[in-house]
């Protein structure tokens, strides 16, 4: 188990080395709406909300089951 | 006229004009201080579904797999509201309300007689508040509760986001606490009283800017249940030819749980096509034996400065919990772990997604405001589900 998340760890390291720094006025395409790691937080509820009643390995993650469930958080 | 002159007249208009602008700053500061709504969204949500689970009583029967399975056939009428409110420079509270409004929720033979889960509504108050602390350090405070039929529910949590690196990259450290109450009634009808289960959960994440079109995130988040975790409605086929399911016994889950979950993240915006590639994994397993991994990719494509589509295709694979339990031949202790849930079997599940997006406007003196309408299917061995959204935001 915890071999697993150091995988899945590892696996995401490469992307969080050896970044450059991008200035302020870089940003532009940062800035694009379609950037936004949540765009829409209401359509990412309710799609999340059929994951965690209908996935049991759905939640688990730290957001609300949305169903009062604890099972699924 | 001389250059000089023509100082010496603007110098007092300047002056004058500076004043006024500091005289209206000073003004204006109260007004930054009042509550404001600075952000608004509706969606209404309908689900469709139709499907057969072990775990289900209605119309039980053995199917072609040789499995005894019941409907799990409902519909969801899902409206959701969020709003922002600004109550300062430096402190803003966001209210989320769904209800759920659920036809045959728990389809069992209870239900032949109450009609009890013929309709089940359900409503949530979640709420978020944030305070920066610093223009770098964020802390929110979430609360909210939950009510459904006999089940009520409560939740509250902290997160502290550290804005690094001219906010190339953050940190956020977050916790999460869960508390159910609830009156669960067995299969044949017996009433346990209210029990209670609890949740705690934390989790940790890291988002960084990789270049000026790529940004990447990953997370990792740790929880642990306790308390009576199975659900009470499910019950498990005590044969497997279907014949006789008036005495099927409930599911039984141990009383303890956890449960890890991580995942990465990965945009990349395409400037010259003006278009994003959303890319999404996450691995997920427990100590019930329950192991997945989820995979989502999804472009988000500009067709007019103010129009967006989004295609998107996920892919869940599940591994199911040790104890997953078709059907009972033999007789088993009254707190032997077992379920017939085909929710917790192994599965693959296919899921395919559009989203259209219209901007009303953009950045304008309305702010920015979208309509968006999606749909999406999901698709398993023995269940589909339909479902379609209509959004509506604005930022003020």
């Amino acid at each position: 188990m915890i071999r697993d998340v150091v995988r899945t760890w590892l696996l995401a390291l490469p992307l969080l080395v050896g970044c450059v720094v991008v200035q302020p006025y870089q940003r532009e395409h940062l800035a694009d709406p379609t950037m936004a790691r949540d765009d829409d937080p209401l359509g990412t509820a309710a799609e999340r909300k059929l994951h965690v009643t209908r996935e049991g390995a759905g939640g688990g993650d730290g957001g609300s089951a949305g169903g009062g469930c604890a099972c699924g958080n | 006229m001389p250059a000089g002159t023509k100082v010496r007249r603007t110098g007092p208009l300047v002056a004058a004009l500076a004043l006024l602008a500091l005289a209206a700053g000073a003004l204006a500061q109260p007004e930054r201080e009042r509550w404001f709504i600075d952000e608004l969204a509706f969606r209404f949500g309908y689900v469709d579904q139709r499907g057969l689970g072990g775990q289900s009583q209605a119309g039980a029967a053995l199917r072609s797999d040789g499995r005894v399975r019941g409907s799990e056939q409902l519909r969801v009428i899902n409206p959701i509201a969020r709003l922002g409110l600004r109550q300062n420079e430096r402190v803003r509270h966001v209210i989320t309300f769904p209800v759920d409004i659920v036809t045959s929720a728990s389809a069992d033979a209870l239900d032949a007689v109450s009609r009890a889960s013929l309709w089940n509504e359900a409503a949530t108050l979640d709420i978020a508040s944030t305070v920066d602390v610093t223009p770098d350090d964020h802390l929110t405070l979430r609360y909210g509760t939950h009510f459904e039929e006999t089940l009520r529910s409560a939740f509250g949590g902290a997160a502290y986001v550290r804005d690094l690196a001219l906010d190339n990259a953050t940190l956020e450290l977050s916790f999460n606490a869960v508390v159910d109450w609830f009156d669960p009634i067995t299969p044949q009808g017996f009433d346990w009283g209210y029990v209670r289960r609890q949740a705690l959960n934390a989790n940790v994440g890291v988002s960084q800017v990789l270049s000026p079109t790529t940004l990447a995130s990953a997370s990792y988040g740790i929880t642990r249940q306790w308390g009576l975790l199975e659900q009470p409605w499910n019950s498990i086929p005590t044969n497997d030819r279907g014949g006789t399911f008036t005495d099927r016994p409930g599911e039984v889950f141990p009383g303890d749980r956890l449960r890890h979950a991580a995942s990465v993240q990965l945009l990349q915006h395409a400037p010259s096509i003006r278009g994003t590639l959303r890319l999404d994994y996450r691995h997920y397993r427990d100590d019930f034996g329950l192991v997945a991994d989820t995979a989502r990719v999804a472009w988000v494509q500009w067709l007019h400065p103010r129009v967006t589509l989004e295609g998107s295709y996920r892919l869940h694979a599940q591994r199911g919990l040790d104890f997953f339990t078709p059907f009972i031949e033999d007789f088993m202790g009254p707190r032997v772990p077992r379920t017939a849930d085909s929710d917790l079997d192994d599965f693959r599940a296919h899921e395919v997604g559009s989203k259209l997006r219209v901007y009303l406007s953009r950045n304008g003196p309305r702010g920015t405001e979208s309509v968006d309408v999606s749909y999406l299917r999901y698709q398993r061995p023995w269940m589909t589900i339909d479902a379609i959204g209509i959004g509506y935001r604005r930022l003020y």
